[in-house]
């Protein structure tokens, strides 16, 4: 683009992009978001069979595995139910789309009228302040973000990260905007930071994510914005050569975990560069993740409703991350408790800065610092919300001696056999 | 373990053991095991080692307590038993290894002195007594027998008089008890928990509401007695630690827990009925209902060692005084009602040798959990 680099595109393309209701996170086209939702929300886990749609994927799983289906894989917490039947964008409640419209505004708002500045975000700068809110970081989250995602885009190999990185970054910029390789704020979602995807890149391919979280769970988080709103800047540390990282997919995260899921980012047009790009990143990126210094891990998906993007809440980016592949943390509450999208950007900001550690745009030094921290403690947020996902699969349980009152021996006792003659309460009467 | 029961070798999956969250992947070999001649014709409550020399105690729901010799190869003797007038609950061995003491739902203790073996009476209380321990309490001329019971009292006997020289009420009926060197744990019903100094033995010294969402089954403590491990009817062993400082150390953990092959929706959870520490490693074996055992290090927070199933509940367990034997009794414990109480329940009790790497805590690092 010309002088301004497009590292915001004009809000109504970004509004006309396909996004998904299940994780938020946008693509460049539709066949693109309907390859991601089959991918990664209407995938049976136990066949690996995809599905079109969540009905048909409930009705494949009481026919096939005779299983009920209770939600959604890698959904939003608050996305995941199966009373909405969503294909591509069809299928979408009015105020969810309204609600996704206003979101992706304001996110555009704040990240598109700051210029790309490099620097960290007084508030946020250096310090993994997962808790501060930072407001004022969104834009320039944003804006680290979006460089990140180029950088990273460069780096990481296409994986598999869905590409659903759409969006997200486009607030911030996309990669290629930026001439320098300012990260783009991650706007994405600030929540995100929790997960640690350890390549900071959200990986877009949301699903994959838990693979990685972690360590970069603060500060590089910002990818983890895997909703639409930016694919985690990638940390193609490299310039962006590859086209927006939008797709951030978060190729880093675990190469592998987004090879295998980042069906998108073939596919997506820009994701053409990207892919070459980040597979030759690819190999690099897990190192590279630490060393890139992500730029705003922060996903500065200014949009990023949903993401819980809670500041503080229990939810570390690393969480976040994993809320968004569908992971419910610990704490779900803070999903409960997130107020709509809508009024979460400036939260999911604040999250997402913290988390993805105001990391100034400086490179992989500082990358390095920050994502160790929230690597620290991605670790156990992820192992705490790995468990609680877990247990939320965990099958019904039957107690064999469901009796919580009295004990065996009582019951025992009181048998006609057993039961101690002076004191004869109860006679005969069959124990337990 | 070479010239115990001959050698034990730990073959991996001999049987088909049904493992359950425990990330270890050894399997026992209980194929040696050596079951105890003429076992008890009932359900067995409890067994316990003597502290001094190679005798084990059963007590059983046919009002007899036995005690038999076990040999070097294994191989028992019924020496003696006493008969109470109801089922026998509990068994407990003075510390000199003298004594055996039984309690049942005659609401009585009664104790056989092994030398003479003369039997008397020795505790009374209002409901049957489901626990007993025998432990030293500073000031005290002799041991001290600790009796719990269903009528929600902790009672502390002097051998010698017939009322209690010290009563402690409970909030609930007393489901399991332990006791080592000063710590005596109580757990009743509604799972509290009872942290008993034994220096200061009229009072609780602390209360605690079970980790455990369910029933309390059964209680013991680590050899350092620092803690006490506590098993629920769920499935569930937690570990807890006595001191403050030391909570942030505990922990929980799901165990005997099996999913049925038919239909992978449900799992089945078992209890835990009986938990013993190794004398020597500090690791310890859960029992379940499941007819499983197994044997966990808990500072390492993993499993060691898992063994098949036994052919049923799994009752009581102890180690003896070196370690180097684990015995278990196998009978029903009603834990699926009256109705499973058929004749193909079998009641027997097995002696396992201990291999040295059985029990031993790997040198490892700690799994993170």
């Amino acid at each position: 683009m010309g002088k301004k680099k497009r590292s915001q595109p004009d809000l109504e393309e970004i509004l006309q992009r396909p996004w998904c209701y299940y994780c938020e996170r946008d693509f460049d086209d539709l066949k693109i978001l309907i390859n991601h939702q089959k991918a990664k929300h209407f995938k049976c886990d136990r066949c690996g069979r995809r599905l079109n749609t969540a009905g048909g994927l409930s009705v494949h799983m009481t026919q096939v595995h005779k299983e009920s289906l209770t939600t959604i894989e890698n959904a939003l917490p608050n996305r995941a139910g199966l009373e909405v039947e969503i294909f591509g964008m069809e299928g979408i409640p009015e105020d969810v789309v309204i609600a996704h419209r206003q979101r992706v505004a304001t996110q555009f708002v704040q990240a598109g009228n700051q210029p790309m500045n490099h620097n960290v975000n007084p508030a946020t700068a250096g310090i993994n302040s997962a808790k501060k809110p930072r407001l004022e970081a969104g834009s320039d989250l944003k804006k680290r973000l979006a460089e990140h995602k180029a950088k990273k885009a460069a780096v990481e190999e296409a994986a598999a990260t869905d590409t659903a990185s759409p969006v997200v970054d486009t607030p911030v910029g996309q990669p290629q905007s930026y001439p320098p390789p300012v990260f783009t704020p991650p706007q994405l979602l600030p929540g995100f930071a929790g997960p640690p995807g350890p390549t900071g890149l959200m990986n877009m391919g949301g699903p994959a994510f838990n693979g990685y979280a972690p360590p970069y769970g603060q500060a590089p988080t910002p990818f983890q914005a895997p909703s639409f709103t930016s694919p985690p800047v990638p940390f193609g540390q490299q310039p962006f050569e590859a086209p927006p990282f939008q797709v951030p997919q978060n190729a880093y995260a675990p190469p592998s975990q987004y090879q295998t899921g980042l069906p998108n980012i073939p596919s997506r047009p820009f994701g053409a560069n990207l892919p070459d790009a980040l597979h030759q990143v690819s190999s690099a990126p897990p190192p590279s993740m630490l060393q890139t210094p992500r730029p705003n891990s922060l996903p500065s998906a200014p949009g990023l409703p949903q993401r819980p993007s809670f500041g503080a809440p229990s939810v570390n980016a690393f969480q976040l991350q994993q809320m968004h592949q569908g992971h419910i943390p610990n704490s779900s509450l803070p999903y409960a408790d997130q107020p709509k999208p809508t009024n979460g950007i400036p939260a999911l900001a604040s999250n997402v800065i913290p988390a993805t550690v105001s990391q100034p745009p400086q490179p992989s030094v500082q990358l390095q610092t920050s994502t160790e921290i929230p690597k620290e403690e991605a670790k156990p947020a992820e192992s705490s919300i790995e468990k609680r996902s877990k247990k939320d699969k965990d099958k019904d349980i039957k107690l064999v001696y469901s009796d919580n009152d009295i004990s065996p021996e009582e019951k025992l006792s009181k048998l006609a056999r057993y039961a101690f003659h002076p004191v004869r309460q109860e006679a005969a009467t069959a124990g337990a | 373990m070479s010239g115990l029961f001959g050698s034990t070798s730990t073959t991996l999956g001999s049987n088909n053991s049904n493992n359950n969250n425990a990330a270890s992947n050894s399997t026992g070999d209980i194929s040696k095991d050596i079951a105890l001649t003429s076992p008890p014709d009932d359900s067995i409550s409890s067994i316990k080692f003597s502290p001094q020399s190679e005798h084990l105690a059963v007590a059983s729901w046919d009002k007899k307590v036995r005690i038999y010799e076990i040999n070097n190869q294994g191989q028992s003797e019924g020496k003696a038993f006493f008969e109470h007038e109801g089922p026998v609950l509990d068994v407990a061995w003075s510390p000199d290894g003298k004594q055996v003491f039984g309690v049942g739902a005659d609401k009585a203790a009664r104790v056989i002195d092994l030398v003479s073996l003369e039997q008397r009476q020795v505790a009374v209380h209002d409901a049957p007594i489901r626990c007993c321990q025998v432990v030293e309490v500073p000031g005290s001329q002799g041991p001290i027998l600790v009796t719990g019971s269903w009528d929600k009292k902790v009672k502390y006997w002097d051998l010698r008089q017939s009322s209690p020289v010290a009563t402690i009420d409970c909030q609930d009926r007393v489901y399991a008890m332990d006791s080592r060197n000063k710590l005596l744990v109580v757990g009743t019903a509604d799972r509290y928990l009872n942290i008993i100094d034994l220096s200061q033995p009229q009072k609780f010294y602390k209360t605690v509401q079970s980790p455990l969402k369910w029933q309390t089954r059964c209680v013991s403590t680590f050899i350092d007695a620092t803690g006490f491990a506590i098993g629920s009817t769920e499935g569930r062993c937690a570990i807890h630690y006595v001191e403050d400082k030391e909570q942030p150390n505990n922990f929980s953990f799901k165990c005997h827990r099996q999913t049925p092959q038919n239909n992978r929706d449900i799992s089945n959870v078992y209890s835990v009925n009986a938990i013993s520490f190794h004398p020597e490693h500090g690791t310890f074996s859960t029992a379940g209902s499941d007819g499983a055992f197994h044997f966990w290090d808990k500072d390492a927070k993993n499993r060691l060692k898992g063994y098949p199933e036994v052919g049923g509940p799994i009752v009581s367990t102890d180690f003896n005084r070196t370690g180097n034997i684990f015995a278990y009794a196998v009978s029903y414990d009603w834990s699926k009602g009256f109705q499973s109480n058929t004749q193909q329940q079998t009641t027997k009790i097995m002696l396992h040798a201990v291999a040295p790497d059985e029990a031993k805590p790997r040198p490892k690092n700690p799994a993170k959990r």
